[in-house]
């Protein structure tokens, strides 16, 4: 039996922590919280929030799980477990955007039940397939009427600035909250949008308005300003706060943005039925995996048309891709069967998301997040071999770090595709071939099944991990 | 300020965003009731309108 194990990104509440013990995940709630946690739990704001899937549901443990001694603690309870862990900088535009509203939503309703966030971090929302939930239950505490609202700058630079500015500018921007953990200082944010931008709903007071105030009263408590006198902020204007920011996110569209990949199955060169072939072999290659797969990430998963086979099956899908407007797409595709198994990201697994936080551990990178039951890699290989110059047995490598078992397409130098990636370069990569793949791959994985793609010159593998050799 | 600021624990608020809370909070709270106020009578009306339409489809 484990000992518990603080979660290294639950330290800075005084309220609880986040620990696991033999492989679950659990709350402690601290003395320090009490109070606040019975009001959320009486009020019926719980009961609330969870009926509306707006929060992830818990259960209390008994007292006598051994944990081990902590005067501090009041409570545990163990929240529903999250399938896969996301961040804020792996998430499109929308997703961002879905978040901030779920965010605001919790705060009406905790005012009406008398509560308040007393933070507004973007990390505190998870995504279960395509549905936003909250997942901080101590993030609640009980409103004092006048007070303002302690999380309102986080909200801003959490969600507000980052969303104003991708819609302005790019896509690219919302990379930037990787090495801003805190979110997009205001101030930064200001500089980075066009004038135009302060016509835009509610942002000339919640970003520039509110950047310039910041500014003037940054150093307050230095002998050179003064301190100003205190303000009550009204529920009224509380409320009327939390209203703007709603329209102000609501109007905030998508950024007008042609990206490399967003249409990228308009113009694939297979035919229909070479396209319905892969798809059914697919399916035939995910149903021998045993057991059945309960995760599986694919790389390169475009809209996400190939992982809804990983997800009709029944495990919780990862559907990759380095294209914000082809996650986006997959993200809006609504289907009931498989949309709570079913996650979108951003991520260039040519630059994978590293650990980042205090201590390099607060946010966990990729491979910490791994391994998958499996890997799919269709029609990617050709753009890391040849597109990013990356050697195969590298392309192995990686794949072995992150999937127990893998389905890889490989695309030949013949195919018109692969053409086109050596059509404007000198073709360095006499290697690139079948075999040398094959040899590659086998250094890590047990070839289980190979197919030909029929109607095309493409080849679809089955590999298993191999056991890895014991000191 | 400081008595204000001694309730908040867990987050720094900054005093520019509580200002800019008071500042921006009343006029914000006015512009959405209003337009709570507005939308209930669009509803109530478009409701009227319907009612109107229907009784004379059976008259």
């Amino acid at each position: 039996m484990s000992r518990p194990a603080h979660h290294p990104s639950s330290f800075r509440d005084p309220a609880g922590f986040v620990f696991t013990h033999n492989d679950e995940v659990y709350r402690q709630i601290n003395h320090e919280g009490q109070a606040d946690f019975d009001h959320f739990v009486s009020s019926g704001l719980y009961d609330k929030l969870v009926s509306e899937n707006l929060l992830v549901a818990h259960t209390e443990v008994a007292k006598t799980t051994p944990f081990g001694a902590d005067d501090a603690r009041y409570k545990v309870i163990k929240p529903e477990r999250i399938p896969f862990i996301s961040y804020p900088y792996e998430w499109s535009f929308a997703q961002l955007r879905d978040a901030a509203l779920l965010t605001l939503r919790v705060q009406e309703i905790a005012l009406e039940h008398g509560m308040i966030l007393k933070d507004a971090s973007a990390y505190n929302v998870q995504f279960v397939g395509k549905k936003p939930v909250l997942i901080d239950t101590l993030s609640f505490k009980q409103y004092v009427a006048g007070e303002p609202w302690e999380g309102y700058k986080q909200f801003c630079e959490h969600f507000l600035a980052p969303l104003a500015v991708a819609r302005f500018t790019s896509y690219d921007i919302l990379k930037l909250l990787q090495c801003n953990v805190e979110g997009i200082p205001l101030g930064v944010a200001c500089s980075l949008l066009p004038g135009r931008a302060r016509f835009a709903k509610g942002l000339a007071s919640h970003l520039y308005l509110h950047a310039a105030s910041q500014k003037r009263y940054q150093s307050v408590g230095s002998t050179s300003k003064s301190v100003p006198a205190p303000r009550k902020i009204s529920t009224f204007a509380l409320r009327g706060i939390i209203g703007s920011l709603q329209s102000a996110v609501r109007a905030l569209r998508p950024p007008h943005q042609q990206t490399e990949w967003g249409n990228y199955y308009d113009f694939t060169n297979y035919s229909d039925d070479a396209f319905r072939g892969k798809q059914q072999l697919v399916r035939d290659l995910l149903a021998k995996v045993s057991p059945a797969p309960r995760i599986v990430w694919d790389m390169g998963a475009n809209n996400g048309e190939f992982s809804m086979l990983a997800a009709e099956l029944g495990a919780y899908t990862v559907a990759f891709d380095i294209d914000p407007v082809a996650v986006g797409r997959n993200y809006r595709h609504r289907d009931q069967k498989t949309d709570d198994r079913m996650l979108p990201l951003v991520q260039d697994c040519t630059n994978p998301s590293p650990a980042v936080g205090w201590m390099g551990r607060e946010r966990d990178s990729l491979f910490r997040r791994g391994p998958a039951d499996v890997v799919m890699a269709l029609a990617i290989i050709h753009h890391l071999a040849i597109g990013r110059n990356l050697p195969l047995p590298e392309v192995a490598e990686f794949l072995a770090s992150i999937g127990q078992h893998v389905i890889i397409e490989f695309v030949p130098k013949e195919d018109s595709k692969v053409q086109i990636l050596l059509a404007s370069r000198k073709d360095i990569f006499p290697q690139y071939d079948h075999g040398h793949f094959e040899q590659a791959m086998e250094r890590h994985f047990k070839l289980v099944t190979k197919q030909p793609i029929k109607g095309s010159k493409r080849t679809l593998y089955l590999y298993q991990k191999k056991r890895e050799a014991r000191d | 300020m400081h008595s204000v600021l001694a309730q908040f624990g867990y987050l720094d608020p900054g005093t520019g965003s509580i200002i800019i809370q008071a500042v921006v909070g009343v006029t914000a709270g006015i512009a959405v009731f209003g337009r709570k106020v507005i939308n209930n009578a669009a509803v109530r009306a478009r409701s009227l309108l319907a009612r109107k339409g229907q009784k004379e489809d059976i008259e």
